[in-house]
This record gives structure tokens, C-alpha cells and sequence, in this order.
């Protein structure tokens, strides 16, 4: 059975000036382990299927069904929404806060996570005080603080600027492959899905519906997708 | 201090009582309009050494204190209340506003009639004036509460108990102490006025006494002595502020 099973999922936004249709309908499904990029023009819901999946906005009509039952969702977004008030240890460890850790183990752990993703030395630094790269380091170790089954990415290093979101990308790829978890990640950087992800799923525009879904092939002989990915851009700028 | 550190400030100020001292003595000002600096300095050197003083003083910081804590207690319920009831906000918040409208020193008369001439009518006089902007800056604080920070907690399967001790209140801490600041220089000023009209103690008590027996130049030395106790009171809160914000580098948004 799929990890996440998405079935006629539609979202209607209310908007001061009348309904506005902003997903689907939109059937997919998404096997254990596997990692999904979605693609498609802004404003085609993108964001809005990942706060679907997450449970932070209700659908309008259809379900997400996880195989899991209750799976350990972590979730990294745009800006980092690390909390100002908490160090970046604060922050990272925060999911094990609300679980209920101990403090002595919750600080060991996230001392661990934030080594992980080259944050050490910086676990008593504000929030305030990081650059871009670095506060988006701390909530993707904050994310992995869930050790989630399933990991929603929206658009994380877009706000960066491109080195630092190169090497970001290049760490992700490691990250990914290390925790085994889900993984969906929204973005609108064509290359950055190629890198990252065994499935392209592109959406058409406002309400977003599955325009193709395109698999990659980065193991086979003569690895490179590039033809499928010049194929894939042109789709994109006639959506 | 940045740009030229405390130079340039204590430069301005011998500056402004250097031209003090030549209006007096170049203008010819009768020493019953404005006392030359000097005496005025030796006045409050001489106030600060009489005990009876210290007991005015102390009368007008318990009232100061004790109405800005009523204001700050009250007024962050009322805040809450507002941020939280959405039909109570809706009932009430223009009362709110248009009692901002309201000169709340034309409401010393009514305080002398229902509370006497004592404590009580300036500590109600202080806390009143110094009410408002603690009700408006917890209701804004509280209602800012981000949805994004809110988010990353609900992921995270937060209860609402968590969410309000790890979101709600430190997001309101900055805004409330910014009220708070403006409350108590607020209940300050309302308590001195209440000593004008209704104290039989407090420096401001002390001034109309003075000018009454035509001690012009120790009235004077009340005032610098007020001055340097508002100075203290105001000081309070960016002490708060650096205890409870350590996060926050820069100073947050004024109202």
C-alpha cells in the first residue's frame, strides 16, 4: 500500500472576494521511501497539497490516507519559522519538548541533530543572529527532531541565494537517503527536483491538477535525465 | 551612545544652562520668575537633606507603584479578554478607544468625591491614566500570536496549553513591555497631578506648597527632584526588557 494515499483531494480557499478553487480534484499516490518533487507554475497549490497533507488546512472534498495510520510528519518551510525566543538547541529540540523529553536527553539530541546538519557551536545562537542557510539548517533539524516517517518539504531554500542552496540541496540528497522517510518536496526550480527526487509530479495552473508525472532515472546507464527534462520545461512554460 | 558618545549630550545641556544662568543675570528675571541654576541645584541639595522629603517622595512613588501595578494587572486582563472573546472585543474594544478620548485628569474631581483626599484618589487617578495603553498593547500582542508559528507547533501535535506557554506569551512579552513602559511614566504623571489637586503629601504636593509661600527656587528643586525619580521609573523597563528579551537585539516597534 502507498505511504500516502491521496484520493479526488480538492481545496477551496475563502477569500474576502468569493471562493477561490485552489487544488484538484488530485489522485496520487506515494510509496514508502520514495521522494517526490512537485512542480507547477505559482500559485497552482502546491503549498496548499502539502498543508493538506500535513493536516494544518482541512480538504474540501477527497482524503489523504497515510498507510501508517498516524504517521510522524516533519515539515520544513519557506521561511524557517524558528521560534525567536527559543536558542537554535531550543528550537531544534522542540518537537521532543512537546513529547515530553527529559531536558538533560532532549539537549543531547538535539545537540546530535544540529551536528548533523553542520550546526555545531551554534546550538546557544539566537535565531536572529543566523544567516538564511544556517536558520534553514535548524529547521530541517528541527524536522528531523520528529524523526518523521514522512517529510514535507515547501520550497526550503528558495528564499537562499544559489551557492548556498547548491551545497543545501547536495546535503538534502544525503539527509534524504539516511533518514528513509517519505518525502515530498514542493519547489519551482526544475533542477532542483531532477537532483533530488524519484518522481516529478508537475501540476497545472490555479486550481492545480496532475499535468504529468515524470519518473527519474539517475541509476541507469547513460544517467543523465536531460531529455526528459528539456521536455519537462517546455510542458511547464505552456502550463 | 554611538556618534560622538555622551559628549555631545552633556555639552547641550551646559549649553541650555549656560543660556539658564545669562537669561537671569543678562535678562534681568526676577529670581520669582525663573531662580538662576544655581540656586536651584542648592535648593534640591537642601530639599534631599530634610527627612520630611524622603516622606514625600515615598508617598509619591507608592502611588506611582502601586497604580502602575493595578494598571498592569487589570489591563492584562482586559487585553487578554478582548484578544481571546471575539464578541467581548466587538462590545467593548470602542468603549476602550473612545474612554482614550476622555482627559482623565477632568476626572480627578470625581475621584475626591468617591475616594476622599488620601492614598486611595491618586493611586485610582494613576492607574486609570496608565490603564490604557497596557490594555492596547496586550490585545495587539496577543491577536500578532503568528498562524506560521502556531503551524510548526500543530505539526508537532502541541497541545493548546503548550501553545499559549510557547508561543502566545513570548510573542506578547515585547508588545506588553512596550506598554508597560508607557504606563508607568503615565501613572507617574497621574499621580503628581492628583498631588496638585488632591494630595496632602507627594512632591507634587510639595511644589504647590512651595509656590504658595513663595519658596520659587525650592519649587524649582521639586521638579529636578521629580525629574530624577521619572528617570528612575523609566529606567525600570528596559531593565525588564533586557532580563526578558535577550533574544530581541533591537528594540521592537513603538505604538
Amino acid at each position: 500500500m502507498a505511504a500516502i494515499a491521496i484520493r479526488g483531494l480538492t481545496r477551496v480557499h475563502q477569500a474576502a472576494w468569493g471562493p477561490v478553487a485552489a487544488l484538484g480534484p488530485l489522485d496520487l499516490d506515494i510509496a514508502s521511501g520514495e521522494v517526490v518533487a512537485v512542480i507547477g507554475p505559482s500559485g497552482c497549490g502546491k503549498s496548499t497539497l502539502l498543508r493538506l497533507i500535513a493536516g494544518l488546512d482541512a480538504p474540501t472534498t477527497g482524503t489523504v490516507a497515510f498507510a501508517a495510520g498516524r504517521p510522524r510528519i516533519g515539515m520544513v518551510f519557506q521561511d524557517n519559522r524558528l521560534l525567536p525566543w527559543l536558542d537554535v538547541a531550543g528550537n531544534v529540540g522542540l518537537p521532543l519538548r512537546i513529547a515530553g523529553v527529559p531536558r538533560a536527553a532532549r539537549a543531547a539530541r538535539a545537540r546530535a541533530l544540529c551536528a548533523d546538519v553542520g550546526l555545531a557551536g551554534f546550538e546557544d545562537h539566537w535565531p536572529a543572529t543566523l544567516s538564511g542557510g544556517m536558520a534553514q539548517r535548524a529547521a530541517l533539524a528541527r524536522a528531523f527532531a520528529q524523526d518523521p516517517d514522512i517529510l514535507l518539504l515547501d520550497e526550503p531554500f528558495a528564499a537562499l541565494d544559489a551557492i548556498t542552496r547548491a551545497r543545501m540541496n547536495a546535503e538534502l540528497r544525503g539527509h534524504c537517503r539516511r533518514l528513509g522517510a517519505t518525502v515530498l518536496l514542493v519547489t519551482h526550480a526544475l533542477d532542483e527536483a531532477a537532483a533530488l527526487a524519484d518522481r516529478i509530479v508537475v501540476l497545472t495552473g490555479r486550481p492545480g491538477q496532475v499535468a504529468r508525472i515524470a519518473r527519474m532515472h539517475k541509476a541507469g546507464p547513460g544517467g543523465t535525465s536531460d531529455g526528459l527534462i528539456a521536455d519537462l520545461a517546455r510542458g511547464l512554460a505552456d502550463a | 551612545m554611538r556618534d560622538g558618545g555622551w559628549l555631545l549630550p552633556i555639552l547641550a545641556t551646559g549649553a541650555l544652562i549656560a543660556l539658564w544662568k545669562a537669561g537671569v543675570t543678562l535678562g534681568g528675571l526676577s529670581p520669582f520668575v525663573l531662580p538662576p541654576p544655581e540656586a536651584v541645584l542648592a535648593a534640591s541639595l537642601d530639599l534631599l537633606a530634610r527627612p520630611a522629603t524622603w516622606a514625600h517622595l515615598g508617598s509619591t512613588a507608592t502611588a506611582c507603584l502601586a497604580g502602575f501595578a493595578i494598571a498592569a494587572l487589570v489591563g492584562m486582563g482586559l487585553g487578554i479578554l478582548l484578544a481571546r472573546v471575539p464578541w467581548c472585543d466587538r462590545a467593548f474594544y470602542p468603549l476602550v478607544v473612545a474612554f482614550q478620548g476622555v482627559p482623565k485628569i477632568a476626572l480627578v474631581p470625581l475621584f475626591i468625591l468617591w475616594l476622599g483626599f488620601g492614598m486611595a484618589t491618586r493611586i485610582a487617578i494613576a492607574a486609570t491614566i496608565a490603564l490604557f495603553p497596557v490594555v492596547v498593547a496586550t490585545r495587539s500582542g496577543l491577536r500578532a500570536a503568528e498562524a506560521r508559528h502556531h503551524d510548526v507547533l500543530r505539526l508537532m501535535g502541541a497541545r493548546p496549553g503548550q501553545r499559549l506557554v510557547l508561543v502566545d506569551l513570548p510573542g506578547l512579552l515585547p508588545h506588553l513591555l512596550t506598554g508597560l513602559e508607557i504606563a508607568i511614566m503615565q501613572s507617574f504623571a497621574g499621580a503628581t497631578v492628583a498631588e496638585f489637586l488632591a494630595g496632602r503629601s507627594g512632591l507634587g504636593h510639595l511644589v504647590v506648597v512651595s509656590l504658595q509661600e513663595l519658596r520659587v527656587a525650592e519649587a524649582f528643586g521639586v521638579v529636578l527632584i521629580q525629574s530624577a525619580l521619572g528617570l528612575c521609573f523609566y529606567a525600570l523597563v528596559p531593565l525588564l526588557r533586557r532580563l526578558l528579551l535577550p533574544w530581541q537585539a533591537a528594540a521592537v516597534q513603538r505604538y
